[in-house]
C-alpha cells in the first residue's frame, strides 16, 4: 500500500476523531505491540509491530491492523514487509452479528475448524471474507466464507462453511460442522462433524465425531473426541480419548485444531518436550484428577498415553502436583513427572515459591529439574532451570532467568538472563530482556515452534489506548 | 528499519495521552455474547443496569492467573454483596477447555464463569494475553484495566471498585 496513504489513515482515525464530538455514540480503542530484538551472536536486528484500531458506532463496529516485519523472527513465517494486514466491518443486532473482513472463528471443540492467532509462536490464519453468527438461547449457527491465510501470509482458495447447535433442553446441546474448499489441481474437499453436549449438575459429557471426504487419490479421513468430567464435592475426575486418523487438514496451512489430550505445561522444561501433535495418525487418553484439600490445597493428579494406530507408544507422562498456600503471605506450587517419546525419557521435579511481603511486593522462585535419558544409547544428563523475580510496588518486575545442563553434547553449558517489566499509567507495558537464552521447542496448544538460541536485547512494548 | 522503529516509539508514547482518560465515553466496552460453563448465552448490555463489572480473563495453564483469581475471590467475598458482578471469562482454546470446568470446582471459583475459547472477546476488549482485568461501570464504559498481575493490583480494582460504589 501507498506509504503516504497509510499514514494518512492512521492520522485521520487519531488525530482527527477527537474533534467528531457530534457522533456522540462513537466509540473508540487500540492497542500497539511492538518487538524489536538485537541478536548480539548473529549481529542482526528483528523489529515487528503490531497495531491495532477500533472504532464502534451505534451497532456498527469497524477494526483495522497494521503490521510490519522489518525483518520477522527467524521462527516466524516469512511475511517481511508492512501494511495494512486486516480490517473488518461488523455490524450486531439482537441475536445476529455480521462480519465483513479479516476474522477468526472456531467451529465446535476445533476437530473441523479453527482459524487463530497465537502471537507468540507466531500462528495466524485469520480468514478474509464473510461471516454471519446467530446466538439464540435455544440456537446458535454459523455461516462463514473467506480465504484462509496460510504460514507463509498468503491467502489460500475459498473456504465455505457452517456450524449450528440446538439446545432443546437445557442438559442437552446437539450439533454438527460442515466445511468445504476447492483445492487447486485436486478437487473440491468436505470435511464436517456431528457433536454433543450433555451438562448435569454432577459431570458433563461432550462428544463429537469427524469426517473428511478428499478426492479419491487422497486418503480419507475421520476423528472423534470424547471427554467426561465428572464432579463429586471437591473432588473432579476429567477423562478425555481421541483417535485421529488422516485427520490433519493441511493444504497450505493447517484448517483445524483438535484437542490434544495430553497436558500442557508452562515450566520451561516440561514445556519444551511436551508432546508435538500428529493429527494424521495418532489415539490417545488422558486422565486428570484433581482434588480441593480444604481451602488452602489442590492436588492435581495427570495420566496421559498416546499411540499411533499401529499400537505403538509415541508418548506418555505421568504428573503430579500439589498446590499449596500455607497463608496470605505464601505460596507454594510442587510438581514431579514423567515423560517419555520415541526418543528419550525425562525425569521432571518443579516448584515455585512465592513471598508477599506487605500489599505491594513479593519475591518468587521457580526452579525446575530434568533427568534425561536418551533411549537409543542410553546418554544421560541434567538440564535445570532457576528463576527469581521481585515485584516492586505493583510496578516494576525484576527477574532473573538462568538455565544449565550437563549435556555434552551442548555447545554451552549454562544461559543467563535479566528481564525488568515495568508497568507504566495510561496502560503502557515495557519488557527488556538482556543475557542469552537456550534453543529449544516452544509449544502452545499442541502447536510447536523451534525458537534459536538468542544473545542481545530484546525490547517488547505494549500499549492500549 | 530505524524508520519504523521511530514512528512506532512516537505511536507508543504519544497515542496514549492523546486518547481520552479511561472512563470517558469513547471508552465503551462492546457487547458481545458468551457461553457459560452450563451452555447458556450471557450477554454483556442484558446485564449492565445490575452495577458494576469486573471482567477477568484467565486460562487453567496461566499461572499469574491463578495467583490473581486467589486474589478475586477475596474481593468478591466483599462485593458481590454490593451489587458488583464478576465475570471470570477463561481463555483457554479447545485444547484445554475440557478442564475449565473441573478447574474451577477444585479451586471453588465463586465467579459467574465464560468461555472464550478463540480469545476473540479479550481481542475486542483490547487484551492480548491473560491474565487481563477490566472494570466497566453502569454504563458500560472501561473505567480502568490492567495486564498480567502483580502483588498489589488487587488493591487497585478495589479502589476502583469504592470509587464506582460512591
Amino acid at each position: 500500500m501507498n506509504r503516504r496513504l497509510l499514514y494518512g489513515i492512521i492520522f485521520i482515525l487519531f488525530f482527527q476523531l477527537p474533534v467528531v464530538d457530534s457522533f456522540s455514540q462513537l466509540t473508540y480503542q487500540g492497542n500497539n505491540y511492538l518487538e524489536w530484538s538485537i541478536d548480539r551472536e548473529n549481529d542482526k536486528q528483528y523489529f515487528e509491530d503490531w497495531a491495532e484500531f477500533f472504532l464502534g458506532y451505534k451497532d456498527f463496529r469497524a477494526g483495522l491492523r497494521f503490521e510490519a516485519h522489518e525483518p520477522p523472527q527467524p521462527y516466524s513465517p516469512d511475511t517481511t514487509g508492512y501494511g495494512i494486514a486486516q480490517r473488518f466491518l461488523e455490524y450486531r443486532k439482537s441475536y445476529f452479528t455480521a462480519t465483513l473482513g479479516n476474522y477468526y472463528t472456531l467451529f465446535g471443540r476445533g476437530l473441523v475448524l479453527r482459524s487463530f492467532e497465537n502471537r507468540m509462536i507466531r500462528w495466524d490464519t485469520n480468514i478474509d471474507g464473510g461471516k454471519v453468527d446467530f446466538n439464540h438461547p435455544l440456537l446458535d449457527a454459523e455461516v462463514i466464507a473467506g480465504r484462509p491465510r496460510d504460514r507463509s501470509g498468503r491467502r489460500q482458495e475459498w473456504l465455505e462453511g457452517g456450524y449450528l447447535k440446538f439446545k432443546p433442553i437445557s442438559l442437552l446441546d446437539i450439533g454438527g460442522t460442515f466445511v468445504t474448499t476447492d483445492l487447486k489441481d485436486k478437487g473440491r474437499v468436505y470435511w464436517g462433524s456431528v457433536l454433543a453436549d450433555l451438562n448435569f449438575d454432577w459431570g458433563e459429557f461432550y462428544f463429537e465425531r469427524a469426517f473428511k471426504d478428499f478426492p479419491s487419490q487422497y486418503p480419507k479421513g475421520k476423528a472423534y473426541y470424547l471427554m467426561g468430567n465428572i464432579y463429586y464435592g471437591n473432588a473432579t475426575l476429567l477423562v478425555e480419548y481421541r483417535d485421529y486418523d488422516q485427520f490433519d487438514i493441511t493444504e497450505g496451512l493447517t484448517y483445524n485444531n483438535p484437542p490434544t489430550v495430553f497436558r500442557e505445561h508452562l515450566y520451561t522444561l516440561l514445556n519444551r518436550h511436551q508432546r508435538v501433535q500428529d493429527a494424521r495418525d495418532e489415539k490417545g487418553y488422558q486422565v486428570e484428577f484433581t482434588y480441593g484439600i480444604g481451602d488452602n490445597t489442590v492436588l492435581t493428579l495427570n495420566n496421559n498415553r498416546t499411540t499411533n494406530h499401529k499400537g505403538l507408544v509415541l508418548y506418555r507422562e505421568y504428573y503430579g502436583q500439589l498446590e499449596f498456600d500455607p497463608s496470605d503471605y505464601w505460596s507454594l506450587v510442587g510438581g514431579a513427572g514423567q515423560q517419555e517419546n520415541l526418543e528419550a525419557r525425562y525425569l521432571n521435579f518443579v516448584g515455585t515459591a512465592k513471598w508477599i511481603i506487605g500489599d505491594y511486593h513479593a519475591i518468587k522462585a521457580i526452579v525446575e529439574h530434568q533427568h534425561a535419558k536418551i533411549l537409543l544409547n542410553d546418554r544421560q544428563y541434567y538440564d535445570q532451570a532457576l528463576t527469581l523475580a521481585y515485584d516492586i510496588f505493583s510496578r516494576v518486575t525484576l527477574s532473573l532467568i538462568s538455565e544449565r545442563t550437563t549435556d555434552q553434547l551442548s555447545q554451552e553449558d549454562y544461559w543467563i538472563a535479566g528481564q525488568v517489566d515495568v508497568h507504566l499509567p495510561k496502560n503502557f507495558d515495557l519488557t527488556v530482556f538482556g543475557g542469552n537464552r537456550r534453543k529449544g521447542k516452544i509449544c502452545a496448544g499442541g502447536v510447536c515452534i523451534n525458537r534459536p538460541a538468542f544473545e542481545g536485547i530484546e525490547i517488547r512494548l505494549l500499549n492500549r489506548f | 528499519m530505524k524508520y519504523f522503529l521511530s514512528m512506532m516509539l512516537i505511536l507508543c508514547f504519544f497515542l496514549p495521552a492523546l486518547a481520552g482518560d479511561e472512563g470517558s465515553d469513547r471508552e465503551k466496552a462492546p457487547d458481545f455474547t458468551l457461553p457459560d460453563l452450563d451452555g447458556k448465552n450471557y450477554v454483556l448490555y442484558q446485564n449492565l443496569e445490575k452495577g458494576p463489572v469486573v471482567i477477568n480473563f484467565w486460562a487453567t495453564w496461566c499461572v499469574p492467573c491463578i495467583e490473581e483469581l486467589k486474589k478475586m475471590k477475596k474481593i468478591y467475598d466483599t462485593y458481590s454483596e454490593k451489587e458488583v458482578s464478576f465475570l471470570a471469562i477463561s481463555v483457554d482454546d479447545p485444547k484445554t477447555v475440557g478442564r475449565v470446568k473441573s478447574f474451577a470446582k477444585s479451586h471453588r471459583y465463586p465467579f459467574h464463569i465464560l468461555l472464550d475459547t478463540n480469545s476473540e472477546v479479550m481481542r475486542m476488549l483490547g487484551g492480548s494475553v491473560p491474565p487481563f482485568t477490566i472494570i466497566l461501570d453502569k454504563e458500560g464504559r472501561i473505567v480502568y484495566s490492567h495486564v498480567g498481575y502483580r502483588v498489589g493490583d488487587e488493591k487497585k480494582v478495589e479502589e476502583e471498585l469504592d470509587k464506582l460504589l460512591k
